[in-house]
């Protein structure tokens, strides 16, 4: 047997273990042929492709904002922009159909809490440069400095693995005219220094004199170099590259690769109406209405992407993101009965992780099943991880509250304090406890440092108005309830609040 | 993600430790059996060709029908009419050669069962590496199926039957892609590597191989083949597939990509397209029951399958494994059996079910609970979190006395070697100071750190010593040098000294003491000067003293003192000249500092009460100071200090508006070098550059001002000192108790780091103070508090100073009882604490 497995070309095991994905024995076999004969293409071509493969990540989902692009941001048009048109004011819907936060909690950016994790849920854009930077960095806030040097630094890491004798491709080394006019290997190289070595500039440079080698008639090679442009911060040319790749050859990446510039952009409704055009193309698309339900989310009118999301189950109906944010949406309209049927449903298509079995709990305690709620939590905590499990304990405590054991809730919100330093709801929870027992400094001192965490709080404002008010602390609680309003204009404890205030203080 | 996973029907492992690929399955009537059942046949990379026929469920061995070795690797396998009757063979593709065999019952044996024997029809012999193979009838000739080979090189090989027709090379090649042939249009579909789907037509392949001779084919020496259409798909290519509905019109072309699946019409032109968000592996094509629509069968890297009717999902459950190759099978009348291949060769003839793909997390352990022992343990716990959460005032209290005790020796004269500066060579007066540790009990310490910390002018050549084994020996000895650098005139005499440690329970604790340095440190003996600008006389109720007696370790009479005059000259060059009257009771301290005035003045009333206090007598000392109180030279050290304040704020001010500038330019000038076609810079550059040096200076401005303030600072705390001690002397009727309120509404800690300035602090206590206790007027009371903010000038501030010290004078008292209580309690416990 071993003497028939001689006869087998290394060229063809290479191409198969490439179409099997067992890359590093691609790249094994690559290697020795490339000893024997470095000028193989058929070997060169196959280990770049192997090479790149291991480390690809959709270039569509990767995004992350840095503080360098929110701040000299000179991309976006109007700096007040009307309501409804911008993600910077994401709590200014047009339609007026924004949830309110008293119903649904805001991230730490002023966002609508979201059913479904994905790089850009955190992009509210501080004002300032100052506000920027003493944003407290917490492990789930931490946000690079700028794009270029964060994630995709990580990304690339490939290009730092120790291999025995050098590099494969060096790519100052590289003659790019020469490889631009070779249609068999460009492609493959192009994408092995985008992906694998993350070099943007030659990546650039290479797709520009591939572009022109084609005659401008390869749509690709435009969007690639609109790829190019986008991590470059160059959305204007970005943007350009992928209308003429869009109106050559109308691909799904096509339209969402133009989507994602106008969400940079900051030009939602642009980035929506594309995607309406996409969704006529190419009928039933999953992906195309996903982003529109995600940009609909971003500017917080809920209803409209709940609407798509639930038009992605037409055509998939496993789709994790449209049921989780479903059941999220279901759980905050009040209906926990139905979001346990999205989250169950989840659980039953695999997905165990402690966040599920968290929401579980949260909606079987909501919809009067205590007895499983608590083997949720229970389960949750056993499959916590470091980052989560502070989450799990805050909610352990906030069931605890419900049922009136503020020993256990006391506890729990201890025990997430002790897994997140940062927990700033967990401190304003305790804070109340501690305002319960008649502790009022101590409570004083949780409160401000809710506050210091997270400024969008507006409970903690409004509750160290409260305290304040109540010690004959004025003041205080006159910028307090100003703050807690800042947060949340619709709040009407605050407002009943500072018309109180007012009226003593026109009486004195 | 499934829903469900896929039920296993029959079940087998062909070989260990062997090799498939996707090209080796294929499903058919290979035997050309009577009863039309599929088989399924599998050869392996090494070279082993099996063939099984699955009939019953779960499977047996009865069910392989066929295993044989061939010589060298499989690289293919397919069914076809590749025989001139209509009955179906099976062609094997090896790397050097293609052979077309037959499969039949062995008809010899009957009594053992059914055996199968595989002959070969014929074979060919390949001239280059092959890759894989088609098969299908070209050139549209009915009900025959001719075989297309593809080497590794490119070169498309075409065999009619038995003999070899002609062979091509594909232009522009580089890796060879999935190979199929439409029978509609006469064409081959297949992939090259810069991600195109092409298709040649076989009329123009075999059309152009005629002109060439046999020698050009062997050298690769191929002539230019035209395309016939190819399509940009941008994405690689993992699997082509053919599928022709009901209509043999409508067939569409699908391209599995790594990332989307493609439909093509036959000319080329994209249907639909579909992104995947996962890594598909396989997929097949099926017709479905809706008119229009395609079935397919998409296998992925994560063991999952999915069937999509064109664009919408299904059906997706969850595999076993990861296949290489899905197909579909029928078993006699059972439709629709799914067929897996995977690289190891596990074969999985499987079909939909509603069984719920369970992936379960790990059960939480379950036990049975007992509630005696777990309200026990409840309740143990309970009472350590008690423990732990009580307050501080249940904690057992520090009444055990120190450890030890700390003792100064009183320091005599300077020493005689001063400690010398870096540069200059100067050497400063210096005075070693030795500290005895005394335990009081007998207990040892480990570690006990001595620190000191001394404000300048002074400096410690060390500020701290760490002890080792203190208690054991007799007493513990540290000495500390202490010297002045005279950079300004020094306020106070004394150096707080702390030790602390960690005592037997494993607590920290620390002792308090401090040292009493000789004047001797801080002035040295001068010549008498007659006349000064700042002058303070005062008055005592006793003869005047003999000045040389009192200051007699100072050497007055060597520089030319008298007994009713002496004078001393700081370290930083001031003169201070202190005069006894001869006849009345009265002494003057004159000199050109004001600020310098306040040491000696200080260490001139320790020795004289000191004095007294030994000789004793029936009257005690009393010394007053008859006025008036120095404002004015108090207010010009104010209004300095102010006016550096004003300037750093400005200062600070100028900074953040350049900065907000910079970043301004730096914006403009980062737009510019982003616009595609440069534009001039308008003198930006030079803008910015101008900027960036204006900041620096700023910075440096603030840095200067900054320490200026630090001197001032210095100056302004000395004065407020001299001004309390000499209202105290001033005022008849302001005892120790209201002295101390006094002070700390006066405060001389005045500290410019703050964000709340001396200035409106001090303001707003005497506000305070004068508003309650100093009130004379219920007008006066109704007085807004003052905010703490920087004022504009301090006008007001010393207006309020001179209304305070004014009224203290006439007689007012300063009793906020409760307040002055809590303040004079504090004090005296830190006097304990220190002593």
């Amino acid at each position: 047997m071993a003497l028939v497995e001689k006869q087998l070309d290394p060229l063809f095991l290479a191409r198969s273990y490439l179409r099997r994905r067992k890359f590093d024995s691609c790249v094994e076999i690559c290697s020795k042929m490339l000893e024997k004969n470095p000028y193989d293409q058929c070997a060169w071509f196959m280990k770049a492709k192997a090479l790149t493969e291991q480390v690809y990540v959709d270039e569509v989902e990767a995004d992350t904002d840095g503080i360098a692009e929110m701040l000299m941001d000179d991309n976006s048009i109007a700096q007040v922009a009307r309501p409804g048109t911008s993600f910077k004011k994401p709590g200014t819907s047009g339609q007026g159909t924004s949830t309110s936060q008293g119903i649904r909690p805001m991230s730490q950016s002023g966002r609508p809490v979201s059913g479904f994790v994905r790089p850009s849920t955190q992009s509210g854009r501080p004002g300032t440069m100052e506000q920027a930077i003493k944003t407290p960095r917490t492990a789930h806030t931490a946000r690079p400095v700028t794009s270029a040097s964060g994630r995709f630094v990580r990304l690339g890491t490939a290009s730092m693995l120790s291999e025995p004798d050098g590099p494969f491709i060096n790519p100052s080394q590289l003659n790019l005219a020469k490889y631009a006019d070779r249609p068999g290997l460009n492609k493959v190289l192009f994408d092995y220094l985008f992906y694998h070595e993350n070099d943007i500039k030659n990546s650039l440079e290479l797709a520009a004199l591939a572009t022109q080698s084609s005659k401008y008639e390869d749509w690709w090679w435009k969007q690639q170099l609109g790829k190019c442009y986008y991590r470059l911060g160059l959305y204007r040319d970005a943007e350009k590259q992928f209308q003429s790749a869009l109106k050559q050859q109308p691909t799904v990446d096509n339209y969402l690769y133009l989507a994602k510039v106008f969400v940079k952009l900051d030009q939602p409704l642009a980035a929506l109406d594309l995607f309406e055009k996409g969704m006529e193309v190419f009928p039933g698309e999953v992906s195309l209405i996903i982003g529109s339900a995600r940009v609909h989310e971003g500017l917080g009118d809920l209803d409209s992407s709940v609407k798509f999301y639930k038009k992605v189950f037409q055509y998939d109906a496993s789709s994790v993101e449209a049921i989780a944010c479903i059941g999220t949406h279901n759980f905050y309209s009040d209906m926990p009965e139905i979001a346990l049927r999205s989250f169950r449903r989840l659980l039953q298509m695999g997905v165990v992780n402690t966040e599920l079995y968290n929401n579980i709990g949260l909606c079987c305690f909501y919809a009067q099943q205590y007895d499983m709620s608590l083997t949720c939590f229970e389960r949750a905590i056993n499959l916590a991880n470091k980052e989560n499990v502070a989450d799990v304990w805050y909610n352990i405590g906030h069931i605890a509250v419900g049922l009136g054991d503020s020993n256990l809730a006391y506890q729990a919100f201890q025990m997430a304090l002790i897994s997140d330093n940062n927990h700033a709801e967990a401190y304003n929870n305790l804070a109340v406890l501690e305002m319960r027992k008649g502790k009022v400094e101590q409570a004083r001192a949780y409160f401000l440092s809710a506050i210091t965490i997270n400024q969008e709080l507006y409970e903690a404002h409004y509750n160290l108005a409260i305290l304040s008010e109540g010690q004959g602390d004025l003041n205080t609680s006159f910028k307090e309830v100003r703050k807690s309003l800042e947060a949340f204009a619709e709040h009407v404890d605050s407002k009943n609040l500072l018309a109180q205030l007012r009226q003593y203080f026109t009486l004195l | 993600m499934s829903l469900f996973k896929s039920r296993e029907w029959w079940y087998t492992h062909a070989g260990a430790e062997e090799e498939y690929d996707t090209c080796n399955l294929c499903v058919g009537n290979v035997d050309n059996s009577p009863d039309k059942l599929e088989k399924i046949v599998v050869g392996s990379l090494q070279g082993i060709l099996r063939i099984y026929c699955p009939r019953t469920k779960g499977g047996n061995h009865e069910d392989m029908l066929l295993e044989y070795q061939t010589d060298s690797p499989i690289l293919g396998l397919d069914i076809g009419r590749l025989v001139g009757d209509s009955g179906l063979y099976l062609a094997i593709l090896h790397p050097r050669k293609v052979t077309v065999c037959s499969v039949s019952v062995d008809t010899t044996t009957k009594d053992t069962g059914t055996f199968y024997n595989i002959s070969q029809i014929y074979s060919h012999k390949l001239e280059r590496t092959a890759c894989n193979m088609c098969l299908g009838s070209f050139g549209s000739i009915k009900n025959k199926d001719f075989i297309c080979v593809q080497s590794m090189d490119g070169m498309m090989s075409f065999y009619e039957q038995d003999s070899f027709a002609f062979a091509r090379f594909l232009p522009q090649f580089l890796i060879p892609g999935p190979l199929c042939y439409v029978p509609s249009t006469d064409t081959f579909i297949t992939s090259s590597s810069s991600n195109f789907v092409e298709a040649y037509r076989y009329q123009t392949l075999a059309v152009s191989t005629e002109s060439e001779s046999k020698d050009q084919i062997k050298t690769g020496a191929g002539k230019r083949l035209r395309v016939d259409w190819k399509t940009n798909i941008g994405d690689n290519v993992v699997d082509i597939k053919i599928f022709s509905g009901a209509d043999d019109n409508a067939t569409t072309i699908f391209v599995l990509g790594e990332h989307n699946l493609f439909a093509l019409r036959e000319n080329g032109v994209i249907r639909f397209m579909k992104k995947f968000d996962f890594n598909p592996s396989c997929f097949y094509p099926y017709g479905s029951l809706v008119e229009g629509t395609v079935n397919m069968l998409v296998a992925n890297h994560s063991r999952t399958c999915y069937v999509w009717q064109d664009t919408t999902l299904a059906w997706s459950s969850s595999f076993q494994h990861v296949p290489v190759n899905i197909r579909i099978l029928t078993v006699g009348s059972l439709k629709g059996h799914i067929v897996t291949l995977d690289e190891t060769g596990k074969i999985y003839v499987s079909y939909l079910g509603t069984d719920p793909s369970l992936q379960t997390a790990a059960p939480v352990e379950r036990r049975e609970i007992n509630y005696d022992e777990k309200d026990q343990e409840m309740a143990k716990l309970q009472q350590v979190i008690r423990e732990c959460t009580k307050p501080i005032e249940h904690a057992p209290k520090i009444t055990d006395q120190p450890d030890f005790s700390i003792f100064v020796e009183p320091v005599n004269g300077l020493d005689v070697v001063g400690v010398k500066h870096e540069e200059s060579d100067t050497e400063y007066p210096t005075v070693t100071v030795k500290i005895n540790l005394r335990c009081s009990s007998k207990i040892s310490l480990d570690k006990v750190t001595l620190t000191v910390a001394p404000e300048v002018p002074f400096y410690a050549t060390q500020r701290s010593v760490v002890l080792t084994n203190v208690g054991s020996g007799p007493t513990s000895l540290a000495t500390f040098s202490l010297y002045n650098t005279g950079q300004r005139v020094a306020s106070d005499l004394t150096v707080p000294l702390v030790a602390h440690y960690t005592n037997n329970h494993s607590s920290p604790r620390s002792v308090h003491n401090s040292i009493h340095l000789p004047l001797q440190l801080v002035c040295s003996a001068a010549c008498p000067e007659k006349s000064a600008a700042h002058k303070i006389t005062i008055e005592t109720n006793k003869p005047a003293m003999n000045l040389l007696e009192l200051f007699s370790e100072m050497n007055c009479e060597s520089e030319g003192g008298q007994n009713g005059c002496v004078a001393f000259k700081t370290v930083s060059g001031e003169v201070i000249t202190l005069l006894a009257a001869k006849n009345s009771q009265k002494y003057r301290i004159q000199s050109n500092s004001f600020i310098a005035l306040y040491i000696i003045i200080q260490q001139f009333l320790m020795k004289l009460r000191r004095h007294f206090e030994k000789i004793g007598g029936t009257q005690p000392l009393s010394v007053t100071f008859p006025g008036p109180v120095p404002l004015q030279e108090y207010f010009d050290i104010i209004d300095s200090r102010f006016e550096l304040r004003l300037r750093q704020r400005s200062y600070r001010e100028m900074l953040s508006q350049r900065a907000q500038q910079f970043r301004a330019i730096q914006r403009r000038l980062l737009t510019r070098f982003k616009d595609k076609t440069p534009s001039p810079l308008q003198n930006m550059d030079t803008l910015l550059e101008g900027t960036y040096q204006q900041i620096l200076a700023l910075a440096d401005a603030d840095l200067q001002t900054t320490k200026a303030l630090e001197e001032a600072d210095h100056a302004l705390s000395t004065a407020t000192k001299l001004m309390l001690l000499l209202v105290k002397l001033w005022c008849p009727n302001l005892d120790d108790k209201q002295a101390t309120v006094l002070q700390s509404c006066l405060t001389p800690d005045v500290n410019s780091s703050d964000d709340v300035g001396w200035e409106e602090m001090v303001d707003a206590s005497i506000t305070m103070l004068l508003r309650t206790c100093l009130a004379k007027t219920t007008k006066e009371q109704s007085v807004g508090a003052a905010s703490l903010k920087l004022p504009s000038d301090t006008t007001k501030l010393k207006k309020h100073i001179a209304l305070l010290l004014e009224r203290l004078n006439k007689g007012g008292t300063l009793s906020l009882n409760t307040y002055a209580d809590k303040v004079s309690h504090r004090n005296k416990d830190q006097i304990e604490s220190g002593s």
